[in-house]
């Protein structure tokens, strides 16, 4: 949405470090064709984390992995739309210059860091490997700032962690070794796709305030994907809440939190347990989710949308900027503050 | 590492005692005794030779004495006397045991320096013209049987091509050369079947290792793709694949007979066959004995193998 206008900005703006916009990545199976990105449109500023939230399967994931050029194709495939980092389009690098961005100028958190590491690698291998092939570091060297980097991460005796395997650690260790990984050559900008959802919640929050004090240092700019609504409170400045491959509202998290405009996010919000609550994940709200190979025609939120009218039906609803900063995708976004 | 490896080989022990139990019972099973099986149906021999022979063998003492006194001299080596050569049963075992050490490295070596590359090329260009031809032969490896292989082999190669020396076994301290030439192709066709599956495995392996998360984890490091092959696919596709070639050798053991036999190689496996028809009793079980051990051994190695490559394996 906001790559739509302002061009003027454009030149302007010198903390812009990524704009996504018109981008579609879609997967081409046997049961049709699945328009998991269907024309996504974000910025993110340095130093900034920028919240990226939405139902399970809505297009997260595709979104995180199409910035980096990493969707499996096939049946993956990103058709259209530009995604400009510091001024150049990704989309349109060759394999080596975006080999050259993935781990060192922009780097990935992955959710499950069990998963995420090779079980048969020793972890300082692992992380040496980003040092030795970015900053051609020999051996010794690559440990030695594997250790250090480690040590940053608040891992305890480094110098022994560094000879185990992913699965002689805890799940925390795990995931501040991928931390440790993907801070390595002090990137402009991370993605971190449910960084804490395969964790316990005690060592959720420690995982959560090391990733926003490392940022903080190296003025590491964040695209944080969560369900969490209260991840989304606690580390960000602005969030795009996505729904069926779109951004539908695009805005401050104070604004998200007690104005929000799209019914969905309403929605969302509705289905948070009240304050004081321990949980505050969403898991559902009103309706089936959206089959992403058979959409409504105009608005894909129209079947659960407790304020469609006719014409929610015909008409596909464009981006509305309610003020400065806050755009929505509806015909008729709510308005007035929340009690 | 070295705890698991004593382990191992300790847990070799019971397997090996059992092995010779079976082995041993053998004798015990048949009517009569070895003695009266050696002489078949011809004419009693003289008496008194015969209740030498018992004594030398043993028999005359009780079974669980005679499972001794055959285990210790197994133990040392000595599987007893061949009946009709009248030289040591291992002494003929060794004699002959080149030839399948050869056969077993030329099978082997097929497989893992053919069989590993070609079933991770195909799975990384999945579905493209050179995956389809190893599809079309991999299927025709091992549907085709390894005899029908062989006899074909013989007759078209010696017999009307004479590309082939005519099945003369050639030692390899005579002519190294002429006796690799004799020995390439009983290898192979005794590794066909095993390399077809082994292709099929590695392809299914990587295929499966490559939809894993940390793959994608090493491409988002912005790893090069021959990295992310050779340094984290690759080790973690080959856990199965050891596990399944490790098997195969004893499928491989199983097929040197018959290669032996078609080829007119002079094996362990036409020793024993020789054997049985002259019912050289001593020599029969002796190798038997040597072939289960063996079998037994390589099985070790390949666990060992296989802890290497899987830091995960508890000792
Ligand atoms: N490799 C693939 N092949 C086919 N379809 C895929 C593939 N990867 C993702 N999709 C489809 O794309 C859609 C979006 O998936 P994505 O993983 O981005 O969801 P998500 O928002 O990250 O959900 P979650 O919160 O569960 O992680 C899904 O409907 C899924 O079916
Ligand atoms: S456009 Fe209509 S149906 Fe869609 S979210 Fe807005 S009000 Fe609901
Ligand atoms: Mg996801």
């Amino acid at each position: 949405m906001a790559g739509a206008k302002r061009p003027m900005e454009r030149r302007e703006d010198d903390r812009l470090i990524l704009r996504v916009s018109g981008l579609k990545t879609y997967f081409f199976t046997t049961e049709g064709v699945t328009k998991a990105v269907d024309g996504l449109d974000f910025e993110v500023r340095k130093g900034e984390v920028l919240g990226l939230v939405g139902e399970s399967g809505c297009g997260k994931s595709v979104t995180a992995l199409s910035i980096l050029r990493l969707v499996a194709s096939p049946p993956g495939r990103i058709l259209e739309g530009r995604i400009e980092f510091m001024g150049k389009d990704l989309l349109r690098l060759s394999d080596r210059e975006i080999r050259k961005i993935r781990g060192s100028k922009i780097s990935m958190i992955f959710q499950d860091p069990l998963t995420s590491l090779n079980p048969v690698l020793r972890i300082g291998y692992q992380l040496s490997e980003v040092f030795r092939y970015h900053k051609g570091m020999d051996r010794m060297k690559s440990l030695r700032e594997s250790i250090r980097m480690l040590k940053t991460t608040e891992i305890p005796s480094p110098e022994e962690r560094v000879k185990n395997y992913p699965h002689e650690m805890s799940g925390g260790m795990r995931q501040r070794a991928m931390i440790a990984m993907a801070f390595a050559c002090e990137p402009s900008l991370l993605i971190a796709d449910e960084p804490t959802t395969a964790l316990d919640v005690t060592v959720q929050a420690q995982v959560l305030k090391l990733m926003k004090e490392i940022c903080r240092e190296q003025e590491t700019a964040i695209l944080l994907i969560t369900h969490d609504m209260g991840v989304i409170a606690n580390m960000c400045q602005r969030v795009a809440v996505m729904y069926a491959g779109r951004v539908v509202e695009y805005t401050n998290v104070f604004t998200l939190f007690s104005e929000p405009a799209h019914p969905y996010t309403e929605a969302l919000l509705k289905s948070l347990p009240r304050l004081g609550a321990k949980r505050t994940r969403l898991d559902s709200i009103e309706g089936q989710p959206p089959q992403l190979h058979r959409l409504p025609p105009a608005c894909p939120f129209e079947p659960r949308c407790e304020y469609s009218a006719a014409r929610c039906k015909e008409e596909a609803p464009g981006v509305t900027c309610l003020r400065e900063g806050h755009e929505v995708r509806c015909h008729y976004p709510i308005n007035g503050k929340k009690e | 590492m070295l705890r698991y490896i004593c382990i191992r080989i300790l847990s070799m022990i019971p397997i090996l005692l059992g092995v010779s139990i079976l082995v041993f019972a053998t004798f015990h099973l048949v009517p009569g005794d070895v003695v009266d099986i050696m002489m078949g149906d011809e004419v009693a021999g003289d008496p008194k030779v015969l209740m030498e022979l018992r004594k030398e063998l043993n028999l005359d003492k009780p079974v669980y004495l005679q499972y001794l006194y055959w285990l210790w001299d197994a133990v040392r080596g000595d599987l007893g006397k061949s009946f009709t050569s009248g030289k040591p049963v291992m002494e003929e075992i060794l004699h002959r045991l080149p030839v399948n050490v050869e056969l077993m490295i030329i099978a082997i070596a097929f497989v893992i320096l053919i069989g590993i590359p070609m079933g991770m090329l195909s799975a990384y260009k999945q579905f493209s013209f050179l995956d389809g031809i190893v599809r079309v032969a991999t299927i025709m490896g091992y549907s085709i049987p390894n005899f029908w292989l062989a006899t074909i082999v013989v007759l078209l190669g010696s017999l009307y091509f004479r590309w082939l020396p005519v099945l003369q076994y050639v030692p390899f301290s005579e002519n190294p050369l002429e006796n690799i030439k004799c020995m390439v192709i009983p290898g192979f066709v005794l590794g066909l079947t095993t390399l077809s599956y082994i292709v099929r495995m590695t392809r299914s392996s990587v295929l499966d290792t490559l939809r894993q998360d940390y793959v994608r984890t090493a491409r988002a490091k912005g790893m090069t793709e021959k990295l992310v092959l050779f340094v984290h696919v690759l080790k973690n596709s080959l856990i199965p694949v050891i596990t399944v070639l490790g098997i195969q050798i004893g499928v491989l053991i199983g097929g040197l007979v018959l290669t032996e036999e078609v080829f007119v190689l002079p094996g362990v496996g036409r020793l024993i066959l020789l054997a049985i028809e002259q019912r050289d009793f001593m020599i029969v079980t002796g190798s038997i004995l040597f072939i289960a051990s063996v079998f037994v051994v390589i099985n070790l190695i390949v666990d060992i193998v296989y802890a290497f490559l899987d830091p995960r394996i508890t000792y």
